[in-house]
């Protein structure tokens, strides 16, 4: 119908926009304006449609047009109707569809997967008549008029032609679900700065704020929306079917390490702010964010940055010409002595995917690895640093802050299939396999804890060390229907899918002794079996050109088994009568609806509204025996528009929205982990806008407020009397506005020179946090971050400067409030006091780059 | 004009809703009732040197300050200062930290302190001579006068506890301006024998007691309890 026309032509703007910047942030190379980046699939096999005899028999005219996928070899892999003329000529027209063939669609890195649009029109005329002739804009065949039957002149003959065709470049956007759902693609992601890592990514997605408290062996610390994720316990966090989350992970519920991924390998965001797709599963409480991977610009590339703090960084990354942009290996190695005292690290990460079709048949397989080990500097009092008593960049001379460290392990494989029938249904099927080990030191408190095996044991530092090892296996499936079309108003399209994953999670915790390591208390030793058993069921209806409702329910049944050594635990003073430990298993279902309206009125504008409710698994250790309820609850609702102008150079998004949570978690330093906090409310607004005002500049701007209460904190007990929170209060740690504005500029100067040609890019960013409110009546500082890139591409040869924190702020990448002692006072203080984390000073790097 | 306006309205955002708690800072003060006064047992008592340690002091919401049960204090004096009991008016300590709230007891120290990275119980800077308290003066009772001399020590138990902790109640608010912590020296004395140590020190002697003497260790005790200072906002 005419809409899908519409999408059609938004999809050539999009895509080619798309795919000519994405060429040009990967390889400044393109080619010269007379020849296009992109050409089309062209027919090179045409096939007839046949008139169904029961519509001629009736003298039934129509206009079907049908949607096909072109694969990179030029077959049809897939179709489905754009615009019906009924079912039996829906069916003839499909029919012929799948038999035609193309030069698959190509650009500068050869062929790739296209969708085209065929007009089939049903015509019936007398015999005598001018049969039409085929208007074409395209060099399109126009197949042969049907005979008309001789014996009888009068008989109405058949024409069924393809006057012409549309050729898309279709994007890799899935159907939005939310106002704020955004994908980003790798134009936006580098357009100010090539980042270090995944994690540092996410920055530039509308609300996020991503910060390394912990060193480069630890997982980022990421706010999204009003959410203090800490480090992933309120984003579902995947890379196409493999979830990064850890659940019951002892260092935080839901840790993801981003660390595992290589930021050149990239390809675009998908982040989802709120719960609206009933795909999102565990932890997708503030919202769900998908690494799509993939490299545009094919061959070998070499990548050797060095840079402050003596850092080093090694990257080879080969994307084989001729194979799918899912299909690379890239291997990257990275060292730095790190910024102040105690910050050195060491990691190495690999990934590698490689895609493959056969018939109706795409797969893709993934691997990945990582390891990476970092010294911690830990907090330090900002009284301490006011009164000179310790550097801001330093760490507290003491044996335990010296001996804070983290060593990080991960490594994982998945293979993906699906199946496209050539009635259009898709049929999928995953399963992967995740190792990580985990083992971090980190001294918060000083010199406060008392040994709870032997409390005659204090005072021997609170260096905490945790260790989680976590094997994880995982599937998926689903099946997805072919869009049914019961009357010409209403298209429906269906999906069902159920995923597993097990965890087997051993952990433990203790406090160490520095110099020698001497374990001198036990806090935690456990394994727990955590079982998460997912269904849904979604629908996609479509109701009129305007109005689309997606939407559906979701629901999961999660089971743990938790063998806690060190519970029931005997005190000195008593005699033992039973022996320690304490195991036991919970049971419970999360469920919920997620539906979005989406409506449009105009071609440039779309209004939506989404409501969805989703979970979060708890901490298994905090389960008692046979609880049934172990879950957050979140309900989230959004309205907001979506205004696209000046043919799509320009998007703007603006959404308001509300989250509720039934039990939410904050960092206990005392703990080294995030503890229960009850139920919070957020409300507030997002506003985001994309530019590319030319194929050679991009810029985007968001802002996003939220006003983050906390409706009824734990109250106080004998064990904690005072309890830093109040109900009502503002949220701690959540910053209320979070402001990022990125601007690149790529653009080729010289068209050749020499044996090549000459492009420049530059890029600036720059990230505000206002203000965030802490424990006991205390505020964070706001923070500002300017950002800014230059390079040069001349032929195979690459160059780019990064400067990180350009004007040289110091500032917390992370602050508390909470009572500490080391000994810098010749008094112990118990009243909570601010603590931070230093975030990194100005930072240079260079890189040189080959491209082959 | 626009850097203004922008920061105007981000200024307007954030300062929407309250972190639910605020910092105080306000002095506290010390009182002595008076440096002469009777015992019990008759003895007419006239100090002549009343020097006591006192500090660090931790004003907890638990009605018991223990180590275990006040890990966090509402507000604290992290110092340790000298108290002249002899002295008739207010004596600045210095400032008292913290956040508003209810406060149930208190944990202090007389300015021998064990923290927890400590073997032993040390005394503090202010710690008068390395004691908790020096008392000197006169004893009167039926024409006989007992000069006296009594060093005492008020030390923690355990590594990483206080003193002493009781009891006490105060609700801090944003607008608190001072504390005072009154003490009343003649309760130091009533569980001394002045009349078994009249006995023992010849005329014109000066008693003097070491702090593991029974009469010294009698006022250790009443520092831990019916001595111990009270507080008033």
């Amino acid at each position: 119908m005419r809409l899908g026309c519409e999408i059609a032509r938004l999809l050539v703007v999009v895509g080619l926009l798309s795919v000519g910047a994405s060429a040009r942030a990967d390889d400044p190379t393109p080619a010269a304006p007379a020849a296009p980046a992109v050409t089309a699939p062209v027919p090179t096999v045409t096939a007839h449609a046949e008139y169904p005899p029961e519509e001629r028999a009736a003298g039934r005219e129509a206009r079907v047009v049908v949607l096909a996928t072109v694969d990179r070899e030029g077959a049809v892999t897939h179709v489905e109707i754009a615009q019906s003329g009924g079912a039996r000529f829906d069916a003839a027209a499909l029919e012929a569809a799948r038999k035609w063939r193309f030069t698959p669609a190509r650009d500068a890195n050869g062929p790739f997967e296209s969708s085209v649009t065929i007009p089939f029109r049903f015509t019936l005329h007398h015999a005598g008549a001018q049969a039409p002739q085929p208007a074409s804009t395209q060099p399109a065949p126009a197949p042969a008029p049907a005979p008309a039957p001789a014996s009888a002149p009068k008989a109405p003959e058949v024409s069924v032609s393809a006057p012409r065709f549309e050729s898309n470049v279709a994007g890799r956007k899935a159907a939005q679900r939310g106002t704020s759902d955004f994908t980003i693609d790798r134009d936006v992601l580098n357009a100010a700065v090539q980042h270090q890592s995944a994690g540092d990514l996410l920055g530039t997605a509308p609300g996020v704020y991503v910060a390394r408290p912990e060193g480069d062996a630890v997982a980022h610390q990421i706010y999204l929306r009003g959410f203090d994720a800490e480090h992933g316990q309120d984003i579902e966090l995947t890379i196409g079917a493999v979830p990064m989350n850890q659940p019951s992970h002892i260092h935080g519920q839901g840790y993801a390490d981003l660390n595992l991924i290589i930021p050149e390998v990239v390809r675009s965001l998908r982040v989802l702010e709120g719960v609206y797709d009933p795909r999102q599963g565990d932890f997708a409480v503030a919202g769900s964010i998908d690494f799509d991977l993939g490299v545009a610009q094919r061959g070998f590339q070499s990548h050797t940055s060095y840079g402050s703090f003596n850092t080093v960084r090694e990257l080879a990354l080969w994307a084989p010409r001729g194979q799918a942009e899912e299909t690379f290996a890239a291997v990257a190695i990275r060292k730095s002595d790190g910024f102040g005292l105690n910050r050195g690290s060491l990691s190495g990460t690999l990934n590698g995917q490689y895609a493959f079709t056969s018939g109706n048949l795409r797969g893709l397989l993934h691997v990945a690895a990582y390891g990476g080990r970092a010294n911690l500097a830990g907090v330090l009092r900002r009284d301490d640093v006011e009164a000179g008593r310790v550097g801001f960049y330093d760490s507290y001379p003491d044996p335990t802050a010296n001996a804070q460290s983290a060593l990080s392990i991960r490594a994982q494989a998945a293979l993906s299939l699906e199946h496209r029938a050539s009635w259009g249904a898709r049929t999928g099927f995953s399963l992967y396999a995740i190792y990580s080990d985990f083992r971090w030191r980190a001294n918060f408190t000083g010199y406060l804890e008392r040994s709870r095996e032997n409390p005659e044991w204090v005072g021997r530092g609170d260096l905490m060390e945790q260790e989680n090892r976590d094997v994880s296996l995982g599937a998926r499936l689903y099946h997805r229907t072919r869009r049914f079309l019961p009357f010409s108003w209403l298209g429906a399209l269906f999906e069902v899918g159920a995923s597993y994953r097990l965890s087997l999670v051993d952990q433990a915790q203790n406090l160490l002794q520095e110099p020698d390591n001497q374990t001198w208390d036990k806090r935690v030793d456990a394994s727990v079996r955590a079982h998460d058993l997912g269904l849904y069921a979604d629908a996609d209806l479509r109701l009129t050109k305007y109005v689309r409702l997606r939407g559906g329910v979701r629901a999961d049944v999660l089971a743990y088994d938790v063998d806690d050594r060190l519970a029931n635990f005997i005190p000195s003073f008593m005699r033992q009568t039973y022996f320690r430990g304490y195991r036991r298993t919970a049971l419970g279902v999360a469920w919920g609806p997620r539906l979005t309206l989406e409506v449009e009125p105009l071609r440039w504008l779309t209004l939506m509204a989404s409501y969805g409710e989703g979970y979060r698994s708890p901490q298994a250790r905090l389960l008692e025996e046979g609880e049934n309820a172990p879950f957050a609850k979140v309900r989230s609702v959004e309205g907001g528009a979506r205004v696209r102008l000046f043919d799509d150079r320009l998007a703007i998004t603006a959404a308001g929205y509300g989250t509720f949570l039934s039990a939410d978690l904050a960092f206990d330093p005392s703990e080294g982990s995030a503890t229960p906090i009850g139920p919070t409310k957020r409300a507030g607004f997002v506003a985001y806008a994309v530019a590319r005002p030319w194929p050679w500049l991009v810029g985007s701007l968001s802002v996003t407020y939220v006003n983050a209460t906390l409706e009824a904190p734990p109250p106080a007990t004998p064990t904690n009397p005072a309890p830093p929170f109040t109900p009502g209060q503002l949220l701690p740690y959540v910053p209320p506005v979070v402001l990022r504005a990125d601007v690149g500029f790529n653009k080729e100067v010289v068209k050749r020179l020499w044996r090549g040609p000459l492009s420049v890019r530059a890029g600036v960013g720059f990230t505000y946090l206002s203000p965030r409110p802490l424990p006991y009546g205390q505020s964070a500082d706001p923070v500002y971050l300017l950002d800014g890139s230059v390079g040069l591409r001349w032929w195979f040869i690459e160059l780019n400067v990064e400067a990180f924190n350009l004007i040289g702020q110091q500032y917390a990448a992370v602050e508390y409030s909470y009572a500490s002692w080391w000994g810098t006072t010749s008094v112990p203080s118990r009243v909570p006091a601010r603590h931070f984390s230093a975030g990194p000073p100005r930072t240079i790097l260079g890189t040189l780059g080959f491209h082959f | 004009m626009m850097r203004a306006a922008f920061l105007s309205i981000v200024i307007a955002l954030v300062a929407c809703g309250d972190t639910g708690q605020v910092r105080v800072r306000y002095p506290m003060v010390a009182e002595s009732e008076g440096a002469s006064f009777t015992t019990p047992s008759g003895w007419a008592v006239a100090l002549t040197e009343a020097r006591l340690g006192f500090g660090p002091v931790y004003f907890c919401a638990s009605e018991q300050a223990s180590a275990e049960l006040c890990p966090v204090a509402v507000n604290e004096l992290a110092a340790g200062v000298e108290v002249d009991l002899t002295a008739a008016g207010p004596q600045p300590l210095g400032d008292v930290t913290g956040t508003n709230g209810s406060i149930r007891s208190v944990a202090l120290d007389y300015g021998v302190t064990w923290f927890t990275t400590e073997r032993q119980p040390t005394a503090l800077a202010a710690a008068p001579d390395g004691v908790s308290a020096i008392l000197a003066g006169t004893a009167a009772k039926a024409g006989r006068n007992l000069p006296f001399h009594i060093r005492v020590v008020v030390a923690p138990q355990f590594a990483g506890t206080s003193s002493v902790a009781y009891r006490t109640d105060g609700t801090i608010s944003r607008t608190t301006s001072a504390v005072t912590a009154r003490f009343t020296p003649a309760r130091l004395f009533d569980d001394v024998d002045f009349d078994a140590l009249a006995a023992r020190t010849p005329d014109g002697a000066t008693a003097t007691l070491a702090p593991t003497d029974p009469d010294a260790l009698t006022i250790t005790a009443r520092l831990q309890t019916a001595a111990a200072p009270t507080f008033t906002w």
